[in-house]
Parts: structure tokens; sequence; C-alpha cells
């Protein structure tokens, strides 16, 4: 993808942009409001990423800018501001997405590619990982075409464990998906059910799927 | 405030009260004067009637006894008499009935029209006299014979105009004496005033412990001082525990710092493999987590205590958020041997603000698992009950506070009943004397202990349900009993079904 990065924080921005590249994204930083809304406004990128409390412009007016321009390029927004009326005026603004300080970037990654899918709108009702197929519509999922039995709290992280295969999946993200809200406690709720679907999804099979990345998260193998 | 402002008020306080008691003063005299001069012209004339009458009967007596035998006798005695009196204007005079004179002393007023033959005594005012006069029959032929005795009125207005002039003169120097006393007395009782509004004016918010000065006399002053102080008292409490926080809050930071700080100095010491750098960045990444862990509770609780910014609430169902969270906890309770139980009503909505309601049960349902041992139960129960009952039995410890709190007591009864939350477990359970400094932020009962169980609380968790639960105009309660569990009843008023 190729994608703007409007970020004034030097460390921040250049921990973005080296990451980014490096996921093979095609990346340009910018560190004022006012340079990035000219160059989103005059050159064709997939995503906008914007700091929101930026020196000169507001983050806010960049992307009010940008759509009263009539670009449609989608925007997520990056900001310390956490809180739900924030957000509200973020997405209000024009934003697609909004993301709260500090992040990991591994979510920032899953969210560009949410944001790229929604841009392809691309429904599907079944997935496939390698060996793993699922099927949103009966619910079933199969490992070279074995069935597997899952709860429906496994099934839906398995899903999206799927959807994002390849990629690494932080506790938050699941944690959001399976449960609409982010859990700000220190107990692993979300191991568990990783153990059980592992030992459900892995039993049997030489290679094992779902892997865990310390310290960030999960990620189900692509090969 | 303006000192020209404190000025300007104190000044027209102290005229209105001058202009009044000028007013007040002068319409009490005034009114006082009339009634007293009224009062006294008709004492004067009871008085002169009393005489006259008096006068009369003992004439009448005389004339029985003398005339007309001994006329000259009694004639003289009058004629006396008249003398005596004439200061007063008194006089005497005879009638006979047919209207002629029969006899008057020399001062006598002209005769006055008569009317023949008036049985009884009568009185009345004739050209400036007042005559007491009455008709008997005898002593003479069995007819009617009028006795008048008269007194001018002049003695009397003379009175009453002593009486005016008096008056007028202790009038005029009342009014000339009554601002001024009015003056006196509006400083009099502005001086504690101003001295009041002086050091209110001087508070400074990190100086609220200087009290206002009482004086002792327990008047409206004086109470007002005692509210003002209360108040300060629950500001300065107030402000105290913020800047407690704020430096607690700085400490707890320091910690993951700390770890963080000492690992990146301890691996740039020497040359590393990459495995060992791979290991330590690890090492940091779950140090930044607790870290950020940290700041988002410390967020959480302002965003649930900030009185500026009206927190999104929306209709919500309670019991759906309940079945949430133990779905969310229940692997985790199996792994750790607690069987985790629930008892949820069908549907209940109430108006909160979704994440901070989450927030609250997932903190209670970990607290519960976290600190019961294997082979243990969490008892999850979420019902529907009419009014909010008082739980308190002696071992346990309301989430409330004594400083203003913008809940509380506002929203009981509520239109449409309550939801009752009770997370309880059979767990570790805390100390009676830790039990009520629970919802204290970063409280934790025990500390050591949890550091290194790794359970590290960040000792908010109480304290964050604490205050969106009362930021939610409910009631949170906690009771436990060390070695035996803890349990933690939280109610919401309900909103429409």
């Amino acid at each position: 993808m190729v994608l703007l990065v409007v970020e004034d924080e030097q460390g921040l921005g250049k921990s973005l942009t080296q990451g980014l590249t490096e996921a093979g994204h095609d990346c340009t930083w910018v560190r004022s409001g006012a340079e990035g809304l000219r160059l989103a406004s005059s050159r064709p990128f997939d995503v906008v990423l914007l700091d929101l409390m930026l020196p000169d412009l507001s983050g806010l007016d960049v992307v009010r800018g940008l759509r009263s321009a009539g670009s449609r390029t989608a925007v997520i927004m990056l900001t310390a501001l956490g809180a739900v009326e924030d957000r509200v005026a973020g997405l209000e603004a024009g934003a697609d997405d909004y993301m709260v300080k500090p992040f990991a970037f591994a979510e920032l990654l899953a969210r560009l590619t949410a944001v790229g899918r929604r841009a392809l709108k691309r429904p599907s009702s079944e997935v496939t990982v390698g060996p793993l197929r699922l099927d949103l519509t009966n619910r079933r999922v199969t490992r070279e075409d074995r069935d597997i039995d899952l709860t429906p709290t496994e099934f839906s992280l398995l899903e999206f464990l799927m959807r994002y295969a390849g990629q690494v999946v932080t506790r938050k993200m699941l944690c959001e998906h399976l449960w609409d809200a982010d859990w700000e406690g220190v107990t692993n709720v979300i191991e568990v059910h990783i153990n059980r679907l592992r030992s459900k999804v892995d039993k049997g099979f030489a290679e094992p799927l779902i892997q865990t990345v310390r310290g960030r998260g999960y990620a189900l193998r692509t090969g | 405030m303006p000192s020209g402002l404190v000025k300007h008020a104190v000044g027209s306080f102290r005229l209105r009260l001058m202009v009044w008691n000028a007013l007040g003063v002068a319409v009490v005299g005034l009114a006082t004067t009339i009634t007293l001069r009224f009062l006294l012209a008709a004492a004067l004339l009871a008085d002169l009637d009393a005489v006259l009458k008096q006068d009369a009967q003992e004439i009448l007596l005389d004339m029985q006894a003398k005339y007309p035998h001994d006329s000259r006798a009694f004639f003289d005695d009058l004629e006396r008499k008249a003398q005596a009196h004439e200061l007063f204007g008194w006089y005497v005079r005879l009638i006979d009935h047919r209207g002629r004179q029969i006899w008057a002393n020399p001062h006598a007023p002209p005769q006055s029209p008569w009317t023949p033959n008036e049985v009884g005594m009568r009185v009345a005012d004739k050209n400036g006299y007042r005559v007491v006069q009455f008709a008997f029959k005898g002593p003479v032929d069995r007819h009617f014979t009028t006795v008048r005795v008269g007194s001018s009125l002049g003695p009397m207005a003379r009175a009453r105009a002593r009486f005016d002039r008096m008056a007028f003169l202790i009038s005029l120097g009342v009014l000339a004496v009554s601002p001024a006393v009015g003056y006196w007395l509006g400083s009099s009782m502005i001086r504690p005033l101003t001295e009041l509004t002086r050091r209110a004016d001087e508070l400074q918010p990190n100086r609220l412990a200087t009290p206002l000065p009482l004086r002792g006399v327990s008047d409206e002053l004086d109470l007002l001082s005692l509210t003002i102080n209360r108040l300060l008292e629950r500001l300065a409490r107030y402000v105290g525990e913020r800047q407690d926080y704020l430096s607690n809050a700085a400490h707890e930071l320091r910690t993951p710092l700390a770890a963080l700080r000492s690992t990146i100095e301890v691996t740039l010491d020497r040359d590393r493999t990459a495995l060992e750098y791979q290991e330590v960045l690890v090492r940091l990444m779950e140090e930044s987590e607790s870290l950020e862990s940290l700041v988002r509770q410390l967020l959480l609780l302002a965003e649930s205590e900030s009185p500026r910014q009206p927190v999104i609430r929306e209709t919500l169902d309670w019991c759906e958020i309940a079945r949430m969270a133990a779905a969310m906890f229940e692997a985790a309770a199996e792994v750790k041997g607690i069987r985790l139980q629930t008892q949820i009503d069908a549907r209940m909505l109430v108006q909160a603000n979704s994440h901070h309601l989450r927030q609250v049960v997932n903190n209670l349902l970990d607290n519960a698992v976290k600190y019961t041992p294997a082979g243990g139960v969490v008892r999850m129960t979420l019902r529907r009950v009419e009014s909010p009952t008082s739980l308190d039995s002696g071992h346990g410890v309301d989430g409330v506070r004594d400083y203003p709190s913008e809940s509380a007591s506002e929203s009981r009864p509520h239109l449409h009943g309550w939801g009752e939350l009770i997370v309880a477990d059979t767990g570790i359970g805390i100390d009676g004397a830790d039990v009520p400094r629970v919802f204290e932020r970063f409280f934790r009962a025990d500390r050591a202990r949890q550091r290194d169980a790794g359970s590290g609380g960040s000792g908010l968790g109480l304290s964050i349900c604490q205050s969106i639960v009362l930021a939610h105009g409910g009631t949170i309660h906690l009771r436990s009993q060390l070695g035996q569990g803890t349990t933690v009843t939280v109610q919401l008023p309900l909103s429409v079904s």
C-alpha cells in the first residue's frame, strides 16, 4: 500500500516509517498538518495515518480539508486522546478509523489491512488459510477436510486469526473482537481460550498453526 | 472579587440600613405621638367631666339644704367657690323652669340656649366651655330648676399645645439622631461581614486550611462562617486527596519505568547475542505494557470522575454485559479450578457509559477470580430489586465519599427500580482493618504478596468501580472476612424497560 504518515513526534514517526516500510508498504512521512494536507490532496495514497495533535493544523482540520476537497482516501487517526467523545469527533470529521496511542504496531498493520479490505469491499462467507477452511454461513471449520468442533468463542477467535493470517494479533484486538470491550486488567483472559483452540486445531497434526508471539500476541501461520 | 465591588456592596447595605432605620423611627414616633395626644385629651376631658359632675352634685345638695330660706349664704358660698376657680373659667348658673336665670356668678359667660326642664345630667361643649347641666324638681313649688356648671376648655387646650410642642421637639431630636444610630448599627453589623468577605477573598486553593474566624456569639454570621469553614474543610480534604493521588500516580509510574531503565542499561553494558537482545526486547515490551495499563487505568479514573465533560451514556442491557463478562472470565476461572456460577436476569436496562460499566463488572470478576484459590466458587448474581438497601452489617464498607459528589443522594427512590449485581467469592478475603480502605486509590491489601505473586493489580480497580458507580447514581458496597471470602454489591438505577 502507498501510505502517508503525518506525525510530528520524531520517535514515533521514525519507528512507524521503518516498520511500515519493512512490512512492504511504500511510506512517506511528513511532520506538519499543512504539508500532509498538501501531499494528500496532490498525490494518490491508499491510507493516510494522521496524528491528531499537530503543531500547525489539527488532525481534525486536515481530515475536514481532505474531505471537503472531495478526497476519499482512507484516514486512520492516531491520537493520545482516547475518550469516547474524542473518537466520535474524529470519526465525524471524516476519519475511517481511530487508534489511541500507545498502540500495538501489529494492530496498526491489522487495521491497515481492514481499511484496505473495506476499500475493496469483498464480502466473504468462507475463509481459507493453508489447510484451514472456515465456513461462516454454516459455522463449520475443517483442517485438511477433517471437521473440528469449536465452541462459539473459539470459532470467533479462529475467524479473527484467519482474517489476519500471517500477522500478529494482539490480546486487546481479540478481546475487542470477542467481547466488544478492551480489558484494562492484568488477567490474561484470552490465553486460556487460545490454548483450548490450539489443542483442537493442532491436535493430531505435526505442524502447529497457532503461534504465540511473546510479548505481542498470537499469529496464524499461513503455510 | 474586585475590592471596589465589595466596598460598593457594603456601602449600599449600610446606607439602606440607615434609611430604613430613620424611616422606621419616624413612623413609629409619629404614630406614638398621635396616639398619646389623643389619649391625653381624652383623659383630661374625663377628669374635667368628673370634677364638674361632682361640683354639680355638691351644689344640688347645698341648694336643697339652704334654698330659698338661706339663699344669701348659699349664693355667697357659690360666689366664693367661683372666685377660687376663676383661673379655670369655672362658673355656675341656676335657671328656673321658665328659662330665666335665678343666679350666676359675675364671670359666667352669657347664657346659652336652654332646653326646658330636661331631667338628668348632660355634658356638652358650649362656646369654648365644658358644661354639665342637670334639672331637678324643687326645691321651690315642685318646679324644675336647672343647675349648670361649666369650665373653660382653654386650660386643656393650652396643656395640649404644650404637649404638642414638646412632642415635636423630642421627635425632631430623635429623627436627627436616628440616621446616625442606623449608620452605627449598620457599621457594627457589617464589620464582621466585611471581615468575613476580606478573609474569604484572601483564600487560595493551596491555603484552604485557614478557617474563617468565629466571634463566638453563635449568631447567623457565625453560622455563615461555620458553614463556609466546613465547606473549606471538605475542599481542603478534596484538594489534599487530589495531591496525594497525583504524587501516588507519579510514584506508581516510576516502578515500571525503573524496570525499563535498568533492563536497558544492563543490556547495553556489554555485547549480547541477537537472541539475548530479542529476549530483552520482549521483556521491555512487557514492562511497557504494564506501564500502558497503569496509564489507561489512571485515565479511566479521571474520565469517570471528570465533572466537566458529560460522559456519553446510552441505554444498555446490563445483563448482556454481565453475561459477556462471565464468558470472558469463565475459561480463566476453569483453568484455575474455580467454579464460576452465574444467576443473571433476562434483561435489565440502564443508562450508562458502555465502556465504564463493562470495566466495573470485569474488575469485580477479575478480583474474585484472582483472589480465590483452586476449589473455590465465584458467584455472580444480577437481579432486579425494589429499592437500594443498606447492606452494612458491621464487616463492610460503603463506597461513598464525604465530599460533594454529583450522585449519591440525587436519584433515590428511582422510578424504574434498581438492579443489583453481587459478586461473591470464597477467596482469601481482606483483613478487617483493611476493609474500610479498599476504595482508596492505590490501596492494596497486602502489597508484598501481590507483587510477588505477579498478579500485581494497580490498586485502582475498586476505586475505578466506585467512581463509575457513583457517577452513574448507584451504590457500591464491599463485605469481606479474612479467609472466608469477599462480596461486592453494586446497585444501579434502572432505566425504562
